[in-house]
Parts: structure tokens; C-alpha cells; sequence
């Protein structure tokens, strides 16, 4: 398989693992429904904000190593009018500043958070679809669909759901209202999250089904080794989806479950996308 | 839009397939080991075919030589980000190379594989037409070098009044796409190509 567009793979994983988390993790703190013990509130309110600005800027550090010229990396801004990747670009700008205003927000206890939450989320949401965009042109027939927006939302919340369950299980919770419990409602979800995507990613897979395109790319080189890689792939996602159904199924091994569970699942995607990449070029 | 188009034109009817004109960029042009701006696709498929009692050879092959087209709605204009493409007020589409960061997403917007990375450079290449050689009043190295005078080159209207011709040639993609400036004479097999299950058989190479 071609490797050569690993920074490229991780800086969309990264990225939309960052903004899946902002979706799971923010949004519902910023409309009220936390949970959290009040005298912890902040300190998770806090490292959710920050986490999520980690994760962004090493999603955004792995991108240089694409550019042949990554000192120019800023005149990248120029055409946000016409191409998807200067958008792309601002929106991955507004998603960390938003979320570095919320964790500074947080900090300076200034009222402002759920607002910089919800706007980090949203941010986060619009970036993934950017991101989207830009692989589906004419050019590329297998990128060239919804399969491309599909996967990139899959892995945004198949990874966000995980590390804001993983990340909640670490500070006390309380049901919300008595009624729920934010952490359990974020494992649960994440278990869904994970039982759907393993038929959902074998049956979009490119080239498979009637989806697959009718005539290659000019260029095109076959990869003998697609099938091999693919089933790596798949049992990945799949160990990833059981081990978290162990990790619910035993809850006080959650962490270290849950943690195994997220690799898999983390190792799973980038493999998925470095194959994604791996489409237009061949072998 | 554009003041005036220069354009390619192609007979690929004629073209032998020698690579004259591949290897007559590569030299103007002094690119490096594996990169090549005209590219020279040997296009070919199908097999056997039973008439009653006898096998006869149903087959297509013929030969695409293609560069950077130019395109009058160019797909790597738009989407490069630095805004390093250019298309000129001559139809001709430019990389500016100190704008370039080499991001290389042009080469997956062109449908015809004409950006290419320069590795050592670390920014994006491609035809230019040989802008050089045009400001004199020369044609480009590839239509100088062809043996066959199967590659023209002029002004769109001018070459398709003259000579005719389509962009629409399987396995390019569908001419409304991009609006291609290239014109080409097709190969008679070219049009039950497909159906026979052509492919590019030299990717090596190309």
C-alpha cells in the first residue's frame, strides 16, 4: 500500500477525532445537561477544552509534513472564494480558537464558555464537512461521493464518542437531573456508534457493491493488496467494537478496556484512511 | 474567461506511438528521473471473438498523447488554495513557483494527471506550453518533435476550424468537466474501446 500521504491520514484522523469530541463532550455542557459534580465542573469542563486544543494542534502539526514548502503553509488562507482546502484551513483556525477560547473562558471564569462550546462544536462539524469536500471532485471517481462525507463524519464520531466516554469516565459523575448519567449515556452511545460503523465501513467500502465506479483513472494502478489491508481494517473496528461491549459488560475494567478498545478503533480508522489515499495512486 | 485559447491539437489516428514528443518535453523542459509533463498512453484491450466456425481477433489499440490541457474551465485553478495556478489572459494555465507550497492537491483535481511533484523542489510542475518558445513565435518542443506531425498547436477556434476534432476519447474524462483546450483526431478503435475493456497498458511507464 502506498504510505505516502501518512501525514495526510493523521492529520484527518486527529482532526476529526478532535471534532467529534467537541460535539460529544462540549456541546452537551454548554446546553446544560453536564452531570458533573459542581466543584468539578470547571476542572472537566476545563481539560474537555484543552484536550480538544491538544488534539487539534496535533492534527494540524501533522499536516506540514504533507507540504513540499510547509514555510508557506499561510498563503494557504488566500483562496477561501474557490477552493475547499483555504476553507478547510480557516474553519480547522475557527475550531481551535474556539476551543481555546472556551478553555480560557473556563479559566478566567468569564460567563462566555457555553457559547465558545457550542461554537467550537459547530466549528468542529463544519470542518469535518470541508474536509469532506475537498476529496470529492471528478477527478478521483472513488472519492468522488457521500461515501467520502459518510466516513469522514463515521470516524469523527466513532473516535469523539470514545474519547468523551473515556474522558468522563475519569471525573466523578452524577445523573443529570436524577435522571441520567452523562458518562454512561456517552459509553452507550459510543457502543452504537461502533456496531453501526462495522457494517456501515464494510458495506461503503470503495469498490465494493454496486457502488464501485466504472472506469479507473487515468493513472490508476490496481493495489493487489487492497482486500489484505481492507480486512485488517475491518478486524480492528470490529475487536474495538467487543472490547468496549467488554468494557460495558465489566464496568470496573472500563479504562483499561475502554483505552485498548480506542486504539484499536484509532489504528482501525487511520488504516482506512491511509487506504482512502492510497485510491488515486495504486501501489 | 479568457482573452484568446492556445490549444493542442492530436491526431491519434496517426500517432505511431514512438514518444518523441514525450521525450522532446522531458529534454526542453530538463525534468527529472520519472517525471513526465507529455505522457504517451498506450490505450488497448479485447481478444478473441467466434464467427461460426472461426476465431478472429476482436481488438482495440491505439495510442493517447497527453499533457496539460489548459482547460478553459480549469478544476486546479480553482481549487488550489495559495492561488499559485494561473490562467492566463492566453488561455494559458501557470504555477507561480514561489507561490506554490506543494500541497499537491491539484494533482488530484486534474482529471488528466498534469500537475506533477517535484520532489527536490518540493512545489508543484507541469506544461507551460513552452511559453518560452511561443513568445518567439515557435511551437512547443512535443509539436516540433513529432515525426508524424500527428501534434499541432494554435489558437482553439482557429485549430478547430482547421482540423476538428474532440476532447470526448475513451478512457479521457467527459469533455464538459473541465473544457479542455485539446483537440484530437480519434482512432477508428477508439470508440468500441471501452466495450472491449481497454486499458492503459504501459502505466509503468507513464
Amino acid at each position: 500500500m502506498n504510505l505516502r500521504e501518512w501525514p495526510l491520514a493523521l492529520f484527518t484522523v486527529f482532526g476529526q477525532t478532535a471534532a467529534g469530541a467537541a460535539v460529544f463532550l462540549l456541546l452537551p455542557l454548554a446546553l446544560g445537561f453536564s452531570g458533573v459534580v459542581s466543584a468539578d465542573e470547571k476542572a472537566f469542563r476545563l481539560g474537555a477544552a484543552a484536550g480538544i486544543v491538544l488534539l487539534t494542534t496535533l492534527a494540524a502539526g501533522f499536516a506540514f509534513f504533507h507540504l513540499g514548502r510547509p514555510f508557506r503553509a499561510p498563503s494557504a488562507l488566500r483562496n477561501i472564494v474557490g477552493s475547499w482546502l483555504s476553507r478547510e484551513l480557516i474553519l480547522l483556525l475557527v475550531f481551535g480558537l474556539a476551543a481555546a477560547g472556551s478553555a480560557l473562558a473556563e479559566w478566567m471564569d468569564l460567563g462566555a464558555a457555553p457559547w465558545l462550546e457550542i461554537l467550537t462544536a459547530a466549528a468542529g462539524l463544519v470542518f469535518v464537512f470541508a474536509m469532506a469536500r475537498i476529496y470529492t471532485v471528478p477527478a478521483v471517481p472513488d472519492w468522488n461521493s457521500g461515501r467520502t462525507t459518510a466516513a469522514f463524519f463515521s470516524t469523527a464520531f466513532i473516535l469523539g464518542s470514545m474519547t468523551a466516554a473515556l474522558y468522563a469516565s475519569g471525573i466523578p459523575i452524577l445523573p443529570i437531573f436524577g435522571r441520567v448519567d452523562l458518562g454512561g449515556l456517552y459509553r452507550i452511545v459510543a457502543l452504537i456508534i461502533l456496531a453501526a460503523a462495522v457494517p456501515a465501513a464494510y458495506l461503503a467500502a470503495p469498490r465494493f457493491g454496486r457502488w464501485a465506479p466504472k472506469a479507473a483513472p487515468l493513472g490508476f494502478r490496481p493495489d493487489p493488496s487492497w482486500l489484505t489491508i481492507f480486512s485488517v481494517r475491518m478486524n480492528l473496528l470490529s475487536i474495538a467494537a467487543f472490547l468496549w461491549l467488554g468494557a460495558l459488560v465489566w464496568p470496573g475494567s472500563f479504562e483499561i478496556l475502554g483505552g485498548v478498545a480506542l486504539l484499536a478503533a484509532l489504528a482501525s480508522e487511520i488504516v482506512g484512511r491511509l487506504q482512502f489515499y492510497a485510491l488515486p495512486l495504486g501501489l | 474567461m479568457s482573452e484568446k485559447q492556445y490549444a493542442f491539437h492530436y491526431d491519434s489516428a496517426s500517432c505511431s506511438g514512438c514518444k518523441a514528443c514525450q521525450i522532446a518535453c522531458k529534454d526542453k523542459n530538463d525534468l527529472p528521473l520519472g517525471m513526465f509533463w507529455r505522457r504517451v498512453y498506450e490505450i488497448s484491450g479485447g481478444g478473441w471473438r467466434k464467427e461460426g466456425e472461426a476465431w478472429i481477433p476482436d481488438v482495440a489499440a491505439y495510442n493517447l498523447s497527453i499533457a496539460c490541457q489548459h482547460c478553459q474551465d480549469p478544476a486546479c485553478v480553482k481549487g488550489c488554495p495559495t492561488g499559485a495556478l494561473e490562467k492566463r489572459p492566453d488561455g494559458i494555465v501557470t504555477i507561480d513557483p514561489e507561490r506554490c507550497m506543494g500541497c499537491r492537491y491539484c494533482e488530484w483535481t486534474c482529471p488528466y494527471g498534469a500537475p506533477q511533484f517535484d520532489e527536490a523542489a518540493g512545489i508543484m510542475t507541469k506544461c507551460d506550453f513552452c511559453l518560452d518558445l511561443v513568445a518567439q513565435g515557435v511551437r512547443p518542443a512535443c509539436v516540433t518533435a513529432c515525426p508524424m506531425r500527428t501534434l499541432d498547436f494554435g489558437e482553439l477556434e482557429e485549430l478547430k476550424a482547421r482540423l476538428g476534432g474532440t476532447a470526448d476519447v475513451f478512457p479521457l474524462p467527459p469533455e464538459g468537466q473541465t473544457r479542455p483546450a485539446l483537440l484530437i483526431n480519434p482512432h477508428p478503435d477508439a470508440a468500441r474501446a471501452e466495450g472491449l475493456g481497454a486499458d492503459t497498458n504501459n502505466r509503468e511507464e507513464v
